[in-house]
């Protein structure tokens, strides 16, 4: 009995230490399920935030998308813009092109005018002025320049002759006697 | 007892060509070498050869003009061995129907057969067609488009071998092509030439083929120039200084009497006086506009020509300026003209707001070539001309086409257009009537004369030579037409002009004037004010005929075409071309005198928005204020 007492006493030492170790193992488990249940509630918190966050990135990005948009729009009005600009500018050059001939026409032709005006005014009224001669005037002058010279060429033969060169004393006198 | 000689010739009855031969015949001589026959004023070559219908012991002679004669009515004699004049007739000489004009000349550049250096091709030489200078010589460059060349450029050399012609001595030409071709790159291109003149005719060259050679760009001058910028900027970096932003530092190329610097004069003016600026000023050259500065209180530092033909040269000028810069004290720099591009390097180093003023409506590189020749400056300070344009915080034009023309080196808003004014606004777009008629009795103009007034300093680019003979072919249907040339002095070109106008025998109708400061009576008294310019970006003799109340035909060229409205404002012309200017000049006599007036009072009205020198003035004040305040960050 006494036998049986001892071994109950020890078995119930152990079954107290099991107790105390049991008891503390739920304490160390309790302690990190309170940490996790801290941590999960903390955990949740960061998930609002990410997905506060998330939000506004989606926000933003539909943002950047839309200024992108808008941007991409406003470059192609520009480049359309530039691209008109250069046009109206190349049409501008051609219809400078044009003016510039068609002034030239209109000059030429106010310049014919100017000349065939003054070679009217030159027709009337310049009929002093050296100009080529006519065909009849040119033979009478050509004629008498060929008679000048055939009298010429008789003068010179009379003074190669005898009679002139023996009257040339008396012609000399003559010339000193003053005419009346 | 002398021996009596006489002489024949068979005149030709009918116009000759420039070659032609005359015979005929001399009697009482014993041959050729005793006689002369002259042919406008000019000795002919003689063969002894029979000829018809001579009387019998005379001698005969085929006479041929030494060289070309030109067109016109001679006067052809035969000179005794004592230069006594035996017979004479008038000859026509002309073109013939159906051939082609006379053309006589050379096109001197480019040759086959040395290669032309840099990337602009200088066409240059001179012409006669049908014995005058051609109205319109057009140069076409493969790869560089079709040019119209200056035309009635002096030349001493071609009277000597054509005395007889009248415009032997003007009959130069020039063109100047840029060609896209990078440094270290030659190419081979072609050319060729059209010479045209109104009832002549035209005559194209053959072409001609030539190789354009860009010279290499030194390797190691890149590195050289950062190297020596650096330098500057080390030495700059040891240099505080406390700044005024109500400074202005104004960097221009010359103080003399010009229309850049008289726009930059009545600017400086109005800043200081007006809108309470202080200002510097640094010039390449002295000039009398020095003491109108002292008048002002501007202090005046005259520097040497801006230096660019080397990387050494060019930095160390670079470096100069910008220490100079530095050191003014001043908030803001002003750079003045195209060429200033060192100035407004130098500015931007300093750290000074910079804004450049471009007055010239030429390229870079025919600005260069006129200037400084074919291979100024090398391609390092070329490119640092290039990032100047770029990096400047603001360019300034007088006119909208020199803006389009710059705006590939800039950015649209860091361009700008700026018109000016004149201080001849007071005028108000009229001149009293009694004015007129003091100034044209004093000046010696009749009440009747229709009174022609052109205004720029003489030279090649004024077109004056272009004006006198488009002068000379209207004067005989308009011969009440005046024409007062202002602005002569004595360079090849103003005496090539004087030359010209004696030749021609317009003493009476057209006057040159030296140069002016003054030029106001003159406009006073026109009628019409002539701008002949081949290239101006906007002149101020136009806006000062405009206050004048003067109606203005011009050249349709860049800025001119923005203040004139052709038929409506005043009458515009193609550039380099004298048919287009005497059709101008035909149109403008032509047009009623009350027609005219309501023109110029038209051309006022367009204008007279910005014709106040007070509005630019005060533009300019606020752009120098925005600029110092707020920097360069454009």
């Amino acid at each position: 009995m006494q036998a049986e007492l001892t071994r109950l006493r020890a078995e119930r030492e152990v079954f107290t230490a099991e107790q105390d170790r049991l008891k503390a193992r739920l304490a160390a488990t309790e302690q990190e399920l309170a940490d996790v249940v801290a941590a999960t509630e903390r955990l949740a918190g960061k998930d609002e935030r990410i997905a506060e966050l998330t939000g506004r990135v989606t926000e933003l990005t539909e943002r950047v998308s839309a200024v992108s948009a808008e941007l991409a729009t406003m470059s192609a009005r520009a480049a359309a813009l530039e691209s008109d600009v250069d046009i109206l500018r190349r049409e501008r050059d051609a219809l400078r092109a044009e003016l510039a001939s068609t002034r030239q026409e209109r000059d030429s032709v106010r310049l014919r005018l100017l000349d065939a005006e003054l070679a009217l005014a030159a027709g009337e009224s310049d009929e002093d002025s050296p100009v080529a001669e006519s065909t009849v005037d040119a033979e009478r002058v050509l004629a008498a320049e060929r008679r000048a010279g055939e009298l010429a060429r008789e003068l010179e033969a009379t003074r190669q002759t005898l009679s002139w060169r023996v009257t040339r004393p008396l012609r000399a006198v003559r010339r000193k006697i003053p005419r009346t | 007892m002398t021996t009596v000689r006489t002489a024949g010739v068979l005149a030709p009855t009918r116009p000759v060509s420039h070659l032609f031969e005359l015979r005929g015949w001399v009697t009482g001589v014993g041959g050729l070498d005793e006689i002369a026959v002259r042919i406008a004023g000019e000795e002919a070559n003689l063969t002894a050869e029979p000829c018809p219908g001579a009387p019998p012991g005379a001698v005969g002679f085929r006479a041929l003009p030494a060289t070309w004669a030109p067109s016109g009515v001679h006067r052809m004699v035969v000179e005794g061995p004592d230069g006594e004049v035996l017979t004479g007739c008038a000859l026509t000489v002309g073109t013939l129907p159906g051939e082609p004009p006379l053309w006589l000349g050379e096109l001197e550049a480019p040759t086959a057969e040395r290669a032309s250096i840099g990337h602009v091709v200088l066409v240059c030489g001179w012409a006669l067609l049908d014995s005058r200078a051609p109205s319109l010589v057009e140069v076409h460059v493969e790869g560089g488009g079709t040019v119209r060349a200056r035309t009635r450029l002096p030349r001493k050399d071609v009277p000597k071998e054509f005395p007889a012609f009248a415009d032997a001595a003007i009959s130069g030409f020039e063109a100047r092509v840029p060609i896209d071709l990078p440094p270290g790159e030659e190419r081979t291109l072609s050319l060729w030439v059209r010479y045209r003149t109104e009832g002549v005719g035209e005559h194209v060259s053959p072409k001609r083929t030539f190789v354009l050679r860009h010279p290499p760009a030194d390797p190691e001058d890149a590195e050289l120039a950062e190297e020596l910028a650096e330098d500057t900027a080390r030495a700059l970096a040891r240099v505080e200084v406390r700044t005024d932003p109500r400074h202005v530092l104004v960097l221009t190329h010359s103080l003399g009497v010009g229309g850049g610097q008289l726009w930059l004069q009545e600017l400086l003016g109005r800043l200081v006086t007006e809108h309470g600026w202080r200002a510097s000023l640094v010039s390449e050259t002295d000039g009398p506009l020095r003491a109108d500065c002292a008048e002002l209180g501007i202090p005046v530092h005259v520097t040497t020509h801006y230096r660019h033909s080397s990387v050494p040269a060019y930095e160390g000028h670079v470096g100069e300026l910008a220490r100079f810069a530095k050191c003014s004290g001043a908030g803001v720099a002003l750079v003045n003209t195209l060429g200033g591009f060192v100035a407004a390097d130098a500015a931007k180093r300093a750290g000074l707001p910079t804004a450049w003023v471009i007055h010239e409506s030429f390229t870079l590189p025919d600005f260069a070539h006129q200037n400084w020749g074919p291979e100024i400056p090398p391609a390092a300070v070329w490119s640092r001309w290039h990032s100047t344009l770029a990096e400047v915080d603001l360019l300034l034009f007088v006119a909208d086409a020199t803006r389009e023309m710059f705006l590939p080196y800039s950015k649209p808003e860091r361009c700008r257009t700026v018109r000016y004014g004149t201080p001849m606004w007071k005028f108000g777009g009229r001149t009293r009537p009694e004015i007129r008629r003091q100034v044209r009795n004093l000046m010696g103009f009749s009440p009747d004369d229709v009174v022609l007034v052109n205004i720029g300093v003489a030279e090649s680019r004024k077109g004056q030579g272009p004006l006198i003979s488009a002068m000379e072919r209207i004067h005989r249907a308009h011969p009440e037409a005046r024409l007062d040339i202002v602005g002569l002095h004595p360079s090849p070109y103003g005496l090539a002009l004087e030359q010209t106008v004696r030749r021609a025998g317009l003493q009476d109708v057209i006057r040159l004037i030296p140069i002016q400061r003054d030029p106001t009576p003159w406009l006073q008294a026109a009628d019409l004010f002539v701008n002949s310019s081949d290239i101006e970006s906007l002149p101020r003799s136009i806006l000062e005929a405009v206050c004048c109340g003067v109606p203005v035909a011009a050249t349709d060229v860049f800025g001119a075409r923005e203040m004139i409205t052709d038929g409506e404002t005043g009458w515009l012309f193609e550039t380099n071309d004298v048919d287009a200017l005497a059709a101008a000049l035909l149109r403008a006599l032509e047009t009623p005198p009350a027609r005219r007036r309501e023109m110029a009072r038209a051309a006022h009205a367009a204008l007279s928005g910005w014709l106040d020198p007070a509005g630019y003035a005060r533009e300019y004040a606020q752009i120098l204020t925005d600029l110092a305040d707020h920097g360069g960050s454009r």
